[in-house]
């Protein structure tokens, strides 16, 4: 890797990192709160999936 | 070099922020990634659902072949069942948030160097960060909003998981 390219990469980085942090402007108990609440979340997927197979009726599916 | 790179990410959030704090903006986007692909996944599923069963009705055997033969019915699959090993990819991100959480409060709890602590998460949600960017990137077409999405709160995968 030559110096131009991890500098890049660097900067590249560096951007990415801000922009996950901007993503998160939450205090750290808020942040906390945040993954939390949602850990336990039900795929909505799984659900649908797991209707269609139980009935395989596309119609039911549709009307949801 | 692989590890050089999860250090200078890991520097750049320490810059930013302390390094537990890092550790739980990282578990947190995954949340955001994972529900991201959720979202995605259900719209093209129930989309494709809607066009197979227009296209035959009403030959229902017809609309169901269709349907399962989709990649919007593959993509369901995998992400809920996964491939043949029956845990999907919904489910392992779950366990390594769950691992990272309690990595974090434990951390947490003991005092720990907040370097240590992030090192450690950002290792156990490296194969479901993976996981989830690999979805994205075979069937993210199908869901491009969420996909998108996804990918924005996956910005440290290009790192982890070469």
């Amino acid at each position: 890797m030559t110096k131009e390219t991890a500098l890049l990469l660097a900067s590249m980085l560096l951007k990415v990192a801000n922009e996950i942090i901007k993503a998160f402007q939450l205090s750290d108990d808020e942040l906390k709160e945040h993954v939390s609440k949602r850990l336990d979340a039900e795929s909505e997927v799984a659900g649908d999936l797991a209707e269609y197979e139980a009935t395989k009726d596309l119609k039911s599916l549709i009307d949801d | 070099m692989k590890k050089l790179l999860v250090i200078m990410v890991a520097l750049s959030l320490v810059g930013c922020a302390s390094a537990q704090r890092a550790g739980w903006i990282a578990t947190a986007a995954t949340i955001d990634a994972r529900d991201a692909v959720d979202q995605g996944i259900k719209k093209a599923f129930h989309a494709r659902a809607k066009s197979c069963y227009q296209q035959y009705a009403p030959d229902q055997l017809k609309a169901q072949e269709c349907f399962t033969g989709s990649r919007e019915y593959k993509a369901a699959v995998i992400w809920i069942k996964g491939n043949g090993n029956g845990v999907g990819v919904w489910e392992a991100t779950n366990i390594a948030i769950k691992a990272a959480k309690a990595a974090l409060e434990i951390a947490a709890g003991r005092g720990d160097s907040g370097a240590t602590t992030l090192k450690k998460v950002l290792g156990i949600i490296k194969d479901a960060v993976c996981a989830l960017a690999g979805i994205v990137a075979e069937y993210g077409d199908l869901f491009p909003a969420g996909a998108k999405d996804a990918t924005k709160y996956l910005g440290l995968v290009k790192v982890m998981c070469k």
